[in-house]
């Protein structure tokens, strides 16, 4: 066991399976499934019928298993949908992937464009404040609707719009981060004054600065993952895209279970994958992980 | 203009107490239908307007904000004490045996996303504690590696070191060091993740997980969404500036500071 937990790859597999078998007993806290969606209507043997048809009335370890096997052979589908579930995820991903890359895409033009505009009003703290204060106070399904009536006036494809839409906030997070607007005048940090003496440049010198700045990195990579991916479920529910996150958020609503679980999977494959790397990260910078 | 901003910043409690007010005094019942005054614009009798079943938008929109804030503070003050209390053991007692608490620390912080897909789901069905599940688990995870590390950070000072060699009780210790160092920072932090647990609470009403006619925001702001093309933008507009204020006036609004002491 001392092994296995000394391995972190081997550590980080533990912790999935327990935390996967773990939710999946949680899920019979769950209100019924077959209840949501008879609507309440159906009673007495026809909703066993229906219970047993699902697999309901099986206990959850024989569920857990009827899942991955089903999984694996590619023949889960949803409560509402006979097509193959790995089919449907494929379609929808494709959907959310190209708003993905568009939100990217704005993500590094908007860094640029906020960068330029907050050099310009450093001199001017009120302004700079005004414009930090109410980028950062204005949700995204508040932004949304704006710029999807300006994309509709100036004939801009809905997804352009709300790629533009998710990247407004994180490029503001991240020009703020990569210029000083505080307006005071610091004396350099003293390895920066060494590394100018001995001429690094290139790669070594942006080596040593994400080492030196490596938790404010990881935070504001996670602050700006985190960002992104909660908000292409909104950003499709308004723009009315079929995407992967509109999809989650509809079926969790209607108690879709196979999906609840293949969704509560993928988030805790990706959650997993982001403190992995956070922690090659800190490893790799020589620090520890907080 | 620099004065108008100062004015705005030091009258930000002012504007709290507006707020609350706002969220507390509702002038007209804002489930009661009156097919005569649909859609009518912003006027004396209804300050906000009335939307297309003739409810009063202002006291929908106060009752709205006031759920949605109620929520998000009962799952940032669960949420506040909970990642606290594990970052305290965590750091403390069980770092002794590192590799079986990171593996543990692993399985808690995988497990929030999860909940906040049950807490939707619960809460979709009509349970009260979804929404205090779901939001509860979206603060949670952030929060916790943030308070480790500030916790962290308080314990490397050399009076912790010597508190323990003078025999004192890791309860002492957090309650003399870390509790005074890390909490004002900690403060500071839950003051903004409140702010964005307002706005994710409106989400997750946009999303359709509410229970009409119990007003949400975020099913007002969607639902008027259309009514910026037409002419009635009082539907999208008030909701919005509710919500983008009341963030704007969390985030800015200071709390009283303490300073840092070792004593």
């Amino acid at each position: 066991m001392g092994n296995i937990l000394n391995h972190p790859i081997l550590r980080y597999l533990l912790a999935l399976l327990v935390v996967l078998v773990a939710i999946f007993f949680l899920m019979d806290l769950l209100p019924d499934a077959s209840l949501a969606i008879t609507g309440g209507k159906v009673k007495g043997e026809n909703l066993l019928e229906l219970r047993r048809e699902l697999g309901l009335d099986q206990p959850a370890y024989k569920r857990l298993g009827m899942f991955w096997e089903q999984l694996f052979k590619g023949e889960l589908h949803s409560y509402y949908s006979k097509e193959p579930l790995q089919a449907v995820l494929a379609a929808k991903l494709a959907v959310s992937g190209r708003l993905l890359i568009m939100a990217l895409g704005s993500l590094a033009l908007l860094t640029a464009g906020w960068m330029a505009t907050l050099s310009r009003l450093k001199a001017s703290k009120w302004a700079l404040s005004l414009l930090v204060g109410i980028t950062s106070s204005v949700p995204l399904f508040i932004s949304l609707p704006i710029i999807l009536i300006i994309c509709g006036r100036t004939n801009i494809p809905p997804v352009v719009g709300g790629g533009l839409s998710l990247a407004i906030y994180p490029a503001m997070l991240l020009a703020t981060n990569l210029i000083d607007i505080s307006g005071h005048r610091k004396a350099p940090p003293a390895y920066s004054i060494l590394a100018r003496q001995c001429g690094l440049q290139g790669w070594p010198r942006l080596a040593m600065e994400l080492r030196v700045s490596s938790s404010a990195v990881q935070i504001l990579l996670n602050s700006i993952a985190f960002f992104i991916l909660m908000g292409i479920p909104v950003a499709e529910l308004m723009l009315g895209l079929p995407g992967a996150g509109r999809w989650m958020l509809e079926s969790i609503l209607r108690i879709d279970l196979p999906v609840i679980y293949l969704c509560a999977t993928l988030s805790a494959l990706l959650c997993a994958g982001l403190f992995f790397f956070n922690e090659v990260y800190s490893a790799w910078a020589g620090t520890e992980e907080a | 203009m620099q004065k108008v901003l100062h004015l705005f910043c030091g009258a930000e409690w002012v504007l709290l107490i507006g707020l609350i007010f706002f969220c507390l005094w509702q002038p007209h019942d804002p489930y009661v239908v009156s097919a005569a005054d649909s859609l009518h614009s912003p006027s004396a009798s209804h300050w906000f307007g009335t939307d297309r079943l003739g409810r009063d938008l202002y006291s929908r929109t106060g009752l709205a904000l006031r759920i949605s804030v109620l929520r998000a503070g009962a799952a940032e003050v669960a949420s506040f004490v909970a990642a606290f209390a594990l970052s305290v053991l965590f750091t403390m007692v069980i770092r002794r045996h590192r590799n079986t608490a990171s593996l543990v620390r692993l399985m808690i912080r995988l497990l929030p996303p999860l909940l906040f897909l049950f807490g939707i789901a619960a809460w979709a069905r009509g349970s009260t504690y979804g929404p205090m599940l779901g939001l509860f688990a979206l603060s949670f995870c952030f929060a916790w590696p943030i308070f480790s590390s500030e916790i962290e950070q308080a314990l490397r000072h050399p009076y912790v070191d010597g508190t323990y060699a003078l025999g004192a009780s890791p309860i002492y210790v957090a309650r003399k060091a870390v509790a005074p160092n890390a909490l004002p920072k900690l403060l500071k932090y839950a003051r903004l993740d409140f702010a964005s647990l307002i706005a994710y609470e409106a989400f997750l009403g946009m999303g359709g997980v509410t229970h009409p006619p119990q007003p949400a925001l975020g099913s007002l702001i969607f639902e008027s969404r259309h009514a910026i093309v037409s002419n009635q933008l009082w539907l999208f507009l008030f909701p919005s500036i509710a919500l983008a204020l009341t963030i704007l006036l969390l985030s800015i609004i200071k709390l009283p500071q303490t300073g840092t002491r070792f004593s």
